[in-house]
């Protein structure tokens, strides 16, 4: 059993993975290092001296963030010493940690121990990751934060610890690689290659666009090299996309329980998060549409600050059967609008306001602009005003909300599917906006603030829209349930 | 425990839009247009000196499109500042603020005061020069950090501040 009132430092090797760190911060003084010595074709000695001060500096700094870096709980707080020249002292309240994160890199599975990451709620980002613990102190340092959660829920806590394990099968898995988006990937993988691009650049003063483009030059570029090109991209990228779905989801377990969401997924990086339950602002499942078709959902927990954390930190969970999503759905709102109220639309004129605000000032704008590089042919961009158009009208069609005493409902989507349920009490301010054309026709938009962004329902009528704002402000000032 | 679960009928809530609302004070419009003038100074200084080294502004034809272009912002800032100004307004309830504020987008802001994280009385040297103060509320809302109602008076916004950081209740 640790002694958590006493200050603890991480496992001694935790000495490589601050090492580890400093090496990946200082990777491109290192590159530009010996790059230079290249060029400067020094001898073997200056290799040696750079390799020994590089050592020493990466070793060196690693033992001081080592030796320097204490944590230990004290009167509800997680508390954190660290630095030896810039000293930072970070307390977290237990009822400001947002999630925690056990994560788990090769090397740590080899030695058997995990990466903590604590994220808070709000804007302070009083973010702290303790690099290396054994498997027992990592564990036992989760529960020491989290039982927080379970104290504070009396609501919850007469709910049974219950247990759903939602785990993918290897079918399941290849259904969503091929349906991810795979222009993200294509994306991705070009923003990969020009950061390395550059990386040459500055290392050994190769210009590797010039050396392409020289490459290039004897090849007549046909439409049969173009087709061959596009499929191999996308060849490609649905390969690198089957890889990450595969190296990220594997051993998928979700669990729920009064505390809240256990999330435990990955291959090579294994990684557990755990967040609490009244951290949970709103709900949300979408598909696009070929996972529509597959009867597949990513199903989303938007929680506290949830803008300010990193990508890789949010919760999504792949939910490849529909029944998934009322399991899910019913942790945080067992009674779904849909299931009981009349279904309400937004106005039908809200297609046609969108195409002319948004639509045609593009339009014009892009037109103008094109005609001057290709002359007429920039009246096809015409085509896009129209694709635009026929997107608001499917958009304003699909566009549904319902209510209830508990919760609002919202389902929206084009070629996809989105759900979103928000409980009222979790808002934080309502606002009503009204443009001129919304004035004069007594129309407007409701936004519900959240600590998680915000829930808009466009064009409604303008009573609906003070209904709607004012029971969201009675039950967040007459609610007693917690939003955080 | 004894656990209630009255149903409410929507029509009977408290409706914001019938509430009474408060106008700022008149002498902001004063501020406002003391610092409108004073940035729109700044953008006529950066404006000449741009035609003062870009050769091709020396155009007549530049210069123009320049100083058309300027007028119609600067116009634009103080029509639609002022038409912007003489709607904004506040009201107090027993549990939220309401603000009213917009000329071209208009909006209607309620803040519960439970969900106030905290509320800050602040006032930049004109706003001192003519005895007004501006109150920032701030929410955990991720979009919207902070709704600032300008142009009151020092008491009326420490007095406000004082009963908002009442009504705050701690989150356990």
């Amino acid at each position: 059993m640790v002694n958590w009132q006493q200050p603890q430092r991480q496992s001694a090797v935790g000495i490589f993975l601050f090492a580890g760190k400093a090496f990946r911060e200082t990777i491109a003084v290192i590159l530009i290092t010996f790059g230079s010595l290249i060029r400067k074709q020094k001898s073997t000695s200056a290799y040696l001296i750079a390799i020994a001060l590089l050592a020493v500096f990466i070793f060196g700094r690693a033992l001081l963030e080592y030796l320097y870096f204490r944590f230990y709980i004290l009167d509800g707080q997680l508390v954190v010493k660290k630095g030896l020249f810039s000293k930072k002292h970070i307390a977290i309240p237990f009822e400001r940690i947002q999630t925690v994160q056990l994560e788990q890199n090769l090397f740590h599975r080899i030695i058997h121990h995990y990466r903590v990451s604590i994220d808070t709620a709000g804007t302070e980002k009083s973010e702290v990751t303790i690099h290396a613990l054994s498997y027992n102190k990592a564990l036992s340092l989760k529960a020491a934060l989290t039982e927080h959660n379970l104290a504070s829920q009396p609501e919850t806590s007469a709910t049974e610890t219950q247990d759903h394990i939602i785990s993918l099968s290897f079918k399941d898995l290849m259904k969503l690689a091929i349906s991810h988006n795979h222009l993200e990937t294509v994306g991705l993988i070009i923003a990969f290659a020009i950061a390395r691009f550059q990386d040459i650049k500055e290392m050994f003063g190769i210009d590797a666009y010039d050396y392409l483009e020289e490459q290039g030059k004897g090849v007549a570029v046909t439409s049969q090299i173009i087709a061959i090109s596009i499929f191999f991209a996308l060849a490609f990228a649905i390969m690198i996309s089957v890889l990450r779905i595969v190296l990220k989801f594997s051993d998928l377990q979700i669990t729920l329980s009064g505390k809240g969401f256990n999330l435990k997924h990955g291959l090579l990086h294994s990684k557990q998060q755990f967040i609490g339950s009244n951290k949970i602002q709103y709900i949300q499942w979408s598909a696009n549409w070929i996972r529509r078709k597959l009867g597949m959902y990513v199903f989303h927990v938007k929680t506290t600050g949830e803008e300010d954390l990193k990508n890789k930190q949010r919760i999504q969970v792949p939910v490849t059967r529909v029944e998934f999503l009322k399991t899910l759905s019913a942790y945080y709102q067992p009674d779904l609008p849909s299931s009981e109220g009349d279904k309400n639309n937004i106005q039908k004129v809200y297609a046609f306001r969108k195409t002319l605000l948004i639509g045609f000032p593009v339009t014009i704008v892009i037109t103008a602009a094109l005609y001057f590089a290709i002359d007429w042919w920039c009246l096809l961009w015409l085509l896009w005003l129209i694709y635009f158009h026929i997107k608001n009208l499917i958009y304003r069609k699909n566009f549904s909300y319902w209510v209830n005493d508990d919760a609002l409902e919202i389902a929206s989507g084009v070629w996809g599917r989105k759900r979103l349920i928000l409980n009222w009490h979790k808002m934080q301010v309502v606002s009503i906006s009204q443009g001129i054309y919304q004035r004069s026709h007594r129309l407007a938009d409701l936004i519900i603030h959240t600590a998680s962004g915000d829930v808009t329902i466009p064009y409604i009528s303008l009573q609906e829209a003070q209904i709607l704002s004012d029971y969201a402000a009675y039950k967040a000032e007459s609610s007693q349930k917690r939003w955080m | 425990m004894q656990f209630q679960n009255l149903q409410v009928d929507w029509q009977q809530l408290p409706q914001a839009a019938s509430v009474e609302m408060k106008p700022i004070e008149k002498a902001y419009l004063k501020v406002l247009y003391i610092s409108w003038s004073l940035a729109h100074l700044l953008y006529l200084a950066v404006l000449i000196t741009c035609i003062w080294f870009i050769e091709k502004l020396q155009e007549p034809m530049w210069i123009s499109i320049c100083i058309a272009g300027y007028i119609l912002f600067t116009a634009s800032v103080f029509i639609i500042g002022t038409a912007s100004f003489k709607r904004k307004a506040y009201a107090v309830r027993e549990k939220d603020v309401i603000y009213r504020t917009g000329w071209i987008f208009q909006k209607l802001h309620i803040i519960p005061f439970n969900r106030v994280q905290h509320c800050v009385v602040q006032s930049g040297p004109v706003e001192r020069k003519f005895k007004l103060a501006s109150i920032s509320i701030y929410t955990a809302a991720s979009n919207i950090h902070d709704i600032s109602i300008k142009g009151l008076q020092p008491d009326e916004a420490e007095s406000l501040k004082s009963f908002i950081m009442q009504q705050i209740q701690p989150l356990n």
